[in-house]
């Protein structure tokens, strides 16, 4: 693994991004590294600008947020416009194709969550669903780790319906 | 929820919750205040399965008093709060300093003034933490610059204040209460607690503020056999109001030389980096860590940097300032304000060392650059 890895989950509120740094950091922690997460959100439950910040590292971290992202997730116009100037071209961004348009044309993905959701036949499993694809492109923590954190996480009687977004995500590219 | 065990993921705030409890805290009141609520979360679930008590108060100025109550009563307490609450709380600060009352005040503070930047990370509440109540007073204050440290310095803060009797304030900010690191919690028969003096005359003897040796009054609770007379006003070791000319300079002397007598037990400080530097930062609480961060960045550069990182801010650790200043070439304070603790590096200053000021007041943690912009200036 290399010294430092830098993911920020940027969408909007409801969307479940702080929730799936959370599963993100503790698989990343089951892994044995060291994490920081930290979070940005507005006042409201549901919508409004959010993200999740997830540095994963083997060394003690000094500075707990990415000043250099390896991948950017961005649900929404405005996560994406938030980032795509500012990264370097070696950070990949993910971005979901259907509300994302003027993609920076380098570097990137556009991956189609709705329809992806609509497969699955759950609109609410977007965050296990893009920790498949990211941990598909960005070997950062282990599949293992990453499932037991998501049982851990998520009540039992949603864990099937998540995990089998996660593999989709995971598998589907 | 239960107490954690192994390595976890934990939320800053939660870690300070957990240090209280293991440190034998059993009374909390507050009135929750972003970006601190989560230690008040944690107390309403926790407390009472430890045989405590939370109180959601109407506001600061009860939530103070209720823990000074709870105090003299023989509980450990403690509150938590933001800046807004804090101004609140500056009253009966001052009360729980005269009274000699042990509690623990968590500030996480946000920007100011005002409502500021709600809810986002400052550490602008430094000299009102030394100074907000009125009159002359010490005070201790404690500043962690990491989840695991959160939970450790908030165990030392209810030692302190039960070792010196006197409310001990932990500076934390919006970035260490909020964000989420590993930390293991020890076995809580592992700690060492410290815990108040109780008197060892008869009640019939017994004088609630006659000072032992340490110059600090062994302590009664209320209800104890013992009886206990805690007055806001000038009083003299009765507990009763005096105000005979003396007694004022015999307590406040006394309340001043209980803490200055004993800095030795109180300070805190690391160092960081090499021994030799061509600069040197002081810096507290979450800026300390960027600081750690911009040694290695400044090293790329060529520039030789260490760091005197300051877990106690109050009393302000005067000689290990001072000798920093007097072995580096300049001195560069880094902390989220526009420049408050950078007065008392300035007051050890005995070698005229330069001493620079970078400054994040942009309601974000301090970024690495404006402390490279201070290291470059120094240097020049």
């Amino acid at each position: 693994m290399k010294k430092n890895w830098q993911v920020v989950l940027a969408g909007e509120g409801g969307q479940g991004l702080i929730l799936a740094g959370r599963i993100l950091s503790e698989a990343a922690i089951i892994d044995g590294h060291n994490v920081s997460l930290t979070s940005t959100y507005g006042i409201a439950a549901r919508g409004g600008y959010s993200e999740a910040q997830v540095v994963i590292s083997e060394q003690e971290l000094y500075y707990p947020k990415c000043l250099f992202p390896d991948l950017v997730l961005a649900l929404t116009q405005q996560a994406y416009d938030r980032y795509a100037d500012s990264v370097s071209n070696d950070c990949l961004i993910i971005y979901d194709s259907k509300d994302v348009t003027n993609g920076r044309g380098k570097n990137e993905i556009g991956f189609d969550f709705k329809e992806a959701l609509l497969t699955l036949g759950n609109l609410k499993v977007i965050n296990s669903l893009f920790l498949g694809v990211i941990l598909q492109k960005l070997n950062i923590v282990s599949r293992e780790s990453m499932v037991k954190a998501l049982e851990k996480n998520l009540p039992p009687k949603i864990q099937d319906i998540n995990l089998k977004a996660f593999n989709y995500g995971l598998e589907n590219q | 929820m239960s107490r954690p065990e192994g390595v976890q993921l934990m939320e800053g705030n939660h870690a300070c919750a957990w240090g209280a409890i293991d440190a034998g805290a059993r009374f909390y009141a507050g009135y929750p205040i972003t970006p601190s609520s989560e230690i008040a979360e944690v107390c309403a679930h926790e407390l009472p399965a430890y045989g405590g008590t939370y109180i959601q108060m109407e506001d600061e100025i009860g939530s103070i008093a209720a823990i000074i109550g709870a105090s003299l009563s023989g509980r450990k307490s403690f509150t938590a709060t933001s800046g807004p609450g804090f101004s609140l709380m500056q009253e009966n600060l001052g009360v729980g300093i005269y009274q000699e009352v042990p509690c623990v005040i968590v500030n996480i503070q946000r920007v100011g003034p005002a409502t500021g930047l709600a809810t986002q990370p400052a550490q602008a509440d430094v000299m009102q933490a030394r100074w907000g109540t009125h009159g002359d007073h010490p005070i201790i204050a404690l500043s962690p610059a990491s989840v695991q440290e959160m939970y450790y310095l908030t165990i030392r803060a209810f030692n302190l204040s039960e070792r010196f009797r006197i409310p001990v304030i932990i500076l934390g900010d919006q970035v260490i209460g909020q964000t989420y690191e590993n930390i293991i919690l020890p076995d809580p028969a592992s700690l060492d607690l410290v815990e108040r003096k109780k008197p060892l005359v008869p009640p019939e003897d017994f004088l609630p503020y006659q000072p032992d040796e340490n110059l600090v009054p062994p302590m009664a609770a209320y209800g104890d056999k013992h009886i206990v007379h805690a007055s806001s006003t000038c009083h003299c070791e009765t507990g009763y109001s005096n105000f005979k000319y003396g007694t004022n300079r015999q307590l406040l002397t006394r309340l001043k030389d209980k803490i200055y007598n004993y800095t030795d037990e109180i300070i805190e400080v690391e160092h960081f980096g090499p021994d030799d530097a061509e600069v040197t930062l002081i810096s507290y609480g979450a800026s300390s860590r960027v600081c750690k961060y911009v040694v290695g960045e400044a090293e790329k550069e060529g520039i030789r940097v260490n760091l005197l990182r300051l877990l106690t801010i109050w009393p302000f650790p005067d000689q290990e300032v001072r000798e920093a200043l007097g072995k580096t070439g300049a001195v560069v304070v880094a902390e989220m304000n526009q420049g408050q603790l950078i007065g008392e590096v300035n007051r050890v200053n005995a070698s005229n060392t330069p001493v620079h000021l970078a400054s994040g007041i942009d309601g974000e943690l301090i970024r690495p650059e404006i402390i490279m912009t201070s290291i470059r200036e120094a240097v020049k």
